[in-house]
């Protein structure tokens, strides 16, 4: 019985925010809390993130005809684990001080879940362009979420967007959101943000059916 | 067919093929970049070794450029001067010696001092770093981090300057060991004060340091002896 | 089928008990309208008062303006925050007054005015009302506050800050005691000064005998419970005790320990707030222990002179641990399995 192949534009859309890899399916935790102290480092690793999301899960639908059950997530790992490398390095040519930067974080782009998930749930059982649809679409809402989260952070922890700056040196800030905690503080509010819009959303959508009820 | 699909190889020919395929993406993408990624390292040595050899007051706000051998610093103000640095061999990782000169054939120039390249294991991966001494090796001048995976917010500690700063001046005669608070490291000279809550790698970075120094302390000796022998 | 007759219950045709019915409910089946989170809260406040009167003598408009400004802030936050959750306004309880008082008395009164707006909002915002409001919180809401600036504005809260050589007031040309203790250099006050609050600090932790005072009325009212400060001083004078012997030639002796920075004043009117220490009196003692302990390990060992906030925090994490193995045996309960 063949499934219903959904169309492309349908998972480039539901990646951004419907299904966003952040807000909704807490995936990609990682990245998200640990590289999003500034907006640079952090717009590095979504462009590290999504190279590597697009390449593998392109090769992953092009070869899911050939994939065996209990061989799969090996398949999977070597194939994120190459284009890793790939980035890593080609990070360490091209832009060696964010490299130095990033440090151990873009070699972790190979365990980040999210990675995995979409090769898992939607690469391996769909056409390659649903499948690269599907990449750029949640590549786009891992951009947001950590543009997002990094806004804030660099804000009010620094003063800048970008690097930069947008209040006086000696006006003071919260050095605590450039810190580990912060991450975690800013995560959380925006994640109650997002998470309060959809469902405001949801009960707007929802009102006039009743009212007409 | 059926005993080949249950054979290792009908299992595992994809896997396979693709680790060949991948393996050797990988080699071309290494051999295309490292040149280009040693080059980063090296041009980042070279903008290194003016501030750890002059201090880094010397060199605040100068633009240091470099070619080849020479180390050009022009300073916001005053006279811009020129570092000679040549790679000697060693048992370090690497070993500079670095005069002072205007970049011409015949000029040997001033010695400056060493720099060596040294790492050990940190708490998470290996920490390399620069070690900067003075041309009779009796003083550390400086030091600088140029790779390390230590904790974030913890041990990655070791790259800022305030505790980099520990090392400036240090005499080498005995070697350096790491105090837990200011209490234990004030008033002795060989004992820098551990990051909080990062003691692995503030000893880890002091090992390095006494290795880096005791090679380079024994190689400048053996060469000068070696020069005082000569006729 | 071996019942006495008289005993059999009277069975009405259907197989209803009859009257007399009994009426089972569990406990408590005594209760205070007295005992209400307003009367707790309205103690803590007469009880601080010989605090803020001792901040106010020694620190003069400063402390007013501080403590001011923090439970201002800390009540409009709390307002704002019920009316987001949509509950009933829980500014009566005066709870959130008493976390803005206690948040100025922590904070040194040099401290900027943003840094007790941001740590009033931070206090009430992330460390009460995100989990819920009053009761549900893990951590004390004006520790969490004063972390939260402590490591933000480092240059307004740092040793540094509390020492301004230009004042008019003597004591605030001086280093606080810890810090002098800990960087060796400058003198450590006498013990009386120490203890009527003829030193440096934050506001409210400079005299002891001013805290005593409050704690003590406290512990008579039963707002508070006696064995947390008790447990707490005493083995912080323990460790402290552990740490002059092994170090006999610090000038910071036992008593140094006990009547210098905040620990008397948190062992009061921190530790035991009702919310975020255990239930058990058994609990109460390991909690108060906990915290002596690490109130003194941190001042001797981490490059923080004084180390209430965090050892406060470290402890409040831990006490639905301490509530779990402190769980008492009901009458009649099966012994413990050896």
């Amino acid at each position: 019985m063949p499934v219903r192949e959904p169309a492309p534009l349908e998972r480039f859309l539901n990646g951004i925010l419907p299904e966003n890899p952040v807000y909704r399916q807490l995936l990609g935790l990682c990245p998200t809390l640990a590289v999003t102290a500034a907006m640079k480092p952090a717009m590095t690793m979504v462009a590290a993130t999504a190279f590597v999301l697009i390449c593998s899960n392109l090769i992953t639908s092009l070869i899911r005809h050939l994939l065996k059950p209990h061989l799969r997530i090996l398949v999977f790992t070597l194939t994120i684990a190459t284009f890793v490398t790939i980035a890593d390095r080609t990070l360490a040519a091209f832009a060696y001080p964010m490299s130095k930067l990033l440090g151990p974080y873009v070699p972790l782009i190979i365990v980040n879940c999210m990675i995995i998930s979409r090769c898992e749930v939607c690469a391996s059982k769909q056409g390659p362009k649903a499948a690269l649809a599907d990449a750029v679409g949640v590549s786009l809402g891992f951009l947001l979420a950590l543009a997002s989260v990094a806004t804030v952070r660099e804000i009010l922890g620094n003063g800048s967007w970008f690097g930069i700056q947008l209040v006086p040196e000696s006006f003071p800030t919260l050095i605590l959101m450039i810190l580990p905690p912060g991450a975690f503080l800013a995560l959380g509010s925006l994640l109650g943000l997002f998470t309060w819009l959809g469902r405001r959303r949801k009960q707007r959508a929802s009102e006039p059916e009743t009212e007409s009820a | 067919m059926n005993w080949l699909r249950n054979s290792y190889l009908g299992q595992a020919w994809l896997i396979l093929l693709m680790a060949g395929v991948f393996g050797a993406l990988l080699a071309a993408v290494h051999l295309k970049l490292s040149p280009r990624i040693e080059e980063n390292i090296r041009a980042e040595i070279m903008r290194e070794i003016p501030g750890l050899l002059l201090g880094g007051d010397a060199v605040e706000g100068a633009s240091i450029t470099s070619a080849g051998e020479l180390v050009r610093i022009e300073p916001a103000s005053g006279e811009p001067s020129v570092l000679r640095v040549i790679e000697r061999p060693s048992e370090a990782s690497a070993l500079y010696e670095v005069s002072e000169g205007d970049g011409t054939e015949e000029d040997q120039g001033r010695l400056v001092g060493w720099v060596a390249r040294g790492q050990d294991h940190g708490y998470a991966d290996v920490i390399e770093l620069l070690v900067g001494l003075t041309a009779d090796t009796s003083r550390i001048t400086g030091i600088y981090v140029l790779s390390q995976k230590e904790t974030p917010a913890l041990g990655d500690g070791i790259v800022r300057s305030d505790f980099r700063r520990h090392f400036v001046g240090v005499p080498t005669d005995s070697p350096l060991t790491v105090g837990r608070n200011a209490a234990e490291a004030a008033g002795n000279p060989y004992a820098v004060q551990a990051l909080t809550g990062a003691t692995v790698s503030s000893r880890s970075v002091c090992k390095i340091v006494n290795d880096t120094v005791a090679t380079v302390k024994r190689e400048v000796a053996e060469e000068s002896e070696g020069l005082d022998a000569r006729p | 089928m071996a019942s006495a007759p008289g005993n059999a219950p009277a069975i009405s045709q259907n197989g209803e008990p009859l009257e007399p019915r009994l009426q089972v409910a569990p406990g408590p089946h005594l209760s205070s309208t007295g005992l209400s989170t307003q009367r707790l809260m309205i103690d803590v406040l007469i009880a601080l008062v010989p605090v803020l009167g001792m901040a106010f003598y020694l620190f003069r408009w400063f402390a007013l303006l501080q403590v001011g400004i923090c439970v201002v802030s800390c009540l409009v936050t709390e307002a704002v925050a019920s009316s987001w959750r949509g509950s009933k306004p829980t500014l009566g309880d005066a709870s959130a007054v008493v976390t803005g008082l206690i948040l100025g008395l922590s904070l040194p009164w040099s401290a900027p005015w943003y840094v007790g707006v941001v740590a009033s909002v931070v206090a009430i915002g992330f460390g009460k009302a995100v989990f819920g409001g009053l009761g549900q919180n893990i951590f004390n809401p004006a520790m969490v506050g004063r972390a939260f600036v402590m490591i933000s504005f480092a240059s307004s809260l740092g040793a540094t800050a509390y020492v301004r050589p230009e004042a008019a007031l003597e004591i605030l040309t001086q280093a606080t005691p810890l810090t002098a203790a800990k960087e060796l250099s400058g003198s450590v006050p006498g013990l009386w000064a120490l203890f009527v609050g003829n030193a440096n600090g934050s506001l409210g932790e400079t005299s002891v005998l001013a805290c005593l005072v409050g704690g003590l009325y406290l512990c008579l009212r039963r707002s508070a419970v006696w064995q947390i400060p008790v447990s707490m001083i005493a083995s912080a004078a323990v460790v402290a005790g552990i740490a002059n012997l092994l170090m006999p030639e610090t000038p910071f002796t036992v008593l140094h320990h006990l009547v210098s920075g905040a620990l008397v004043f948190a062992a009061f009117f921190i530790a035991t707030d009702p919310v975020t220490s255990p239930l058990t009196t058994r609990g109460q003692v390991i909690f108060g222990a906990g915290l002596g302990a690490l109130v003194v390990a941190i001042r001797l060992f981490s490059n923080y002179p004084e180390g209430v906030v965090f050892a406060v925090l470290l402890m409040n994490a831990v006490v639905p641990l301490i509530n779990r193995v402190t769980i008492p045996k009901p009458l009649g309960g099966l012994p413990a399995e050896a």
